[in-house]
């Protein structure tokens, strides 16, 4: 068959009208990287969308928008938290190696690198506060309860999850410390009960952990909040049972 | 400067994070996204969730996009209706295990939603493009049209239509190629809107 003859039988493949067959036949073509037939594909996915011009345009509620915005905005605070080193006693090795290797050299720069990173981390305590009251303040705002005592845990949380912007403030209090070598982490699991990963939870002096994160899009309407304690950190599934539990419905 | 290259400055802005452009993006395309979403969801607060989700993954995928292959609108137009059809076909999945469960089997659609009512910015769409595509379904028989919209706009399969129009499977299946070859030759070659 020539590139040509194949025309008919790319906007079929566009439209996903194809049988097996052909469309097995055409995906080998496409796939040696036809330019002719890569262009006429585009042409016809290109054509196939004006179909939708059909439509008459309707504006949409002012929310759709303001949310999107919300939603970015809290994507950038995320990314500043992330960004900006962690408090005075979380600092991490990098910023110490750096400070150190400086104070040999110029103390009074390293004295100047110290009160930057003080800075920093106010910074980032600032903005992750502000982030955590836009979570909690939001119109949009579920409070799930997370507990403990039928696991045989004395902690509990309290997940604060705006399902408009996906933005989730979590607090634990009463933690008991983690048994060495190990941390706590924090997981969803969506409604077939794939588990996804939310963060480590660091227990502060005071026994209280907070992790301000994203609620994954693959939680629709239902779903569960777990804490698990765990030997490896960055675990992408939880290995042991839950330490705190809660559900998330609406 | 023309909508297309007006757009492709936009594209290349929100590819350097910047809100501002997707902004722009987001004023100048929702309303035809949202009525997109809606034409094929027919329920208000799903549409309004998948436009959301389409400028949202352009805002964390915008590399995906290649100019080459289409304008920003055509672009935004492919997501928005692929995001849309598998929404329905979720739902569909849904309504099937509650069938299969003896609970409520169809969840009723929301009625005085449809997004073919009449639009204050129906003239923000170029008049002539808009023009040969409603010519192109026009050149399709009032059969041909059906099966076409059932399987577009509402992402439904070969059977289903045949079992909704209570016709063969092979006669829907011929219906429907038929009708977009003859669709390819209006539609190809009609420039996308702004090109100029």
């Amino acid at each position: 068959m020539t590139c040509e003859e194949r025309r008919d039988a790319l906007f079929l493949f566009a439209a996903e009208e194809l049988d097996a067959p052909e469309r097995d036949e055409l995906r080998a073509h496409l796939a040696e990287g036809c330019p002719r037939c890569l262009g006429a594909l585009a042409e016809s996915q290109a054509a196939l969308a004006r179909l939708a011009l059909e439509v008459q345009p309707v504006e949409p509620p002012a929310r759709v928008r303001k949310a999107l915005a919300g939603r970015i905005a809290l994507e950038t605070r995320l990314a500043e938290v992330r960004a900006a080193p962690a408090g005075e006693a979380r600092r991490d090795w990098r910023t110490l190696a750096l400070a150190a290797g400086l104070a040999a050299i110029v103390a009074a720069g390293a004295s100047a690198l110290a009160t930057r990173a003080r800075v920093r981390a106010v910074e980032r305590d600032a903005i992750e506060r502000d982030t955590a009251l836009n979570v909690i303040g939001s119109k949009y705002m579920r409070r799930v309860e997370v507990s403990g005592p039928a696991l045989g845990f004395q902690g509990r949380g309290l997940l604060y999850w705006d399902y408009h912007s996906g933005g989730c403030y979590f607090r634990a209090t009463e933690m008991q410390p983690p048994e060495a070598g190990k941390v706590y982490v924090l997981w969803f699991t969506d409604s077939d009960g794939a588990p996804l990963r939310a963060g480590v939870l660091t227990l502060g002096p005071n026994h209280e952990a907070t992790l301000l994160t994203e609620m994954p899009r693959s939680i629709d309407m239902t779903g569960q909040v777990a804490v698990t304690l765990e030997s490896n950190p960055a675990a992408i599934a939880p290995t042991a049972q839950p330490v705190l539990h809660g559900e998330l419905s609406f | 400067m023309s909508e297309r290259r007006d757009d492709l400055t936009l594209m290349e802005l929100v590819a350097r994070r910047d809100a501002g452009a997707l902004d722009a993006l987001y004023l100048r395309h929702s309303p035809l996204v949202f009525a997109l979403c809606l034409r094929v969801l027919r329920n208000h607060a799903e549409a309004e969730e998948v436009l959301q989700e389409v400028f949202w993954e352009l805002w964390r995928s915008s590399g995906r996009y290649a100019a080459e292959r289409g304008s920003a609108r055509v672009y935004l137009v492919q997501l928005a209706r692929s995001r849309s059809l598998d929404r329905v076909r979720l739902r569909r999945r849904r309504e099937t295990l509650l069938a299969d469960a003896g609970g409520p089997a169809v969840v009723a659609a929301e009625l005085g939603n449809d997004a073919r009512g009449p639009s204050a910015l129906s003239a923000a769409l170029s008049g002539e493009e808009q023009r040969q595509v409603r010519a192109a379904l026009c050149e399709l028989s009032e059969s041909e049209r059906r099966a076409v919209t059932l399987s577009f706009f509402e992402g439904l399969s070969h059977a289903e239509i045949a079992a909704q129009l209570g016709e063969p499977l092979g006669t829907v299946k011929t219906r429907i190629r038929r009708a977009l070859l003859r669709l390819r030759r209006v539609l190809v070659g009609v420039q996308d809107g702004g090109n100029a």
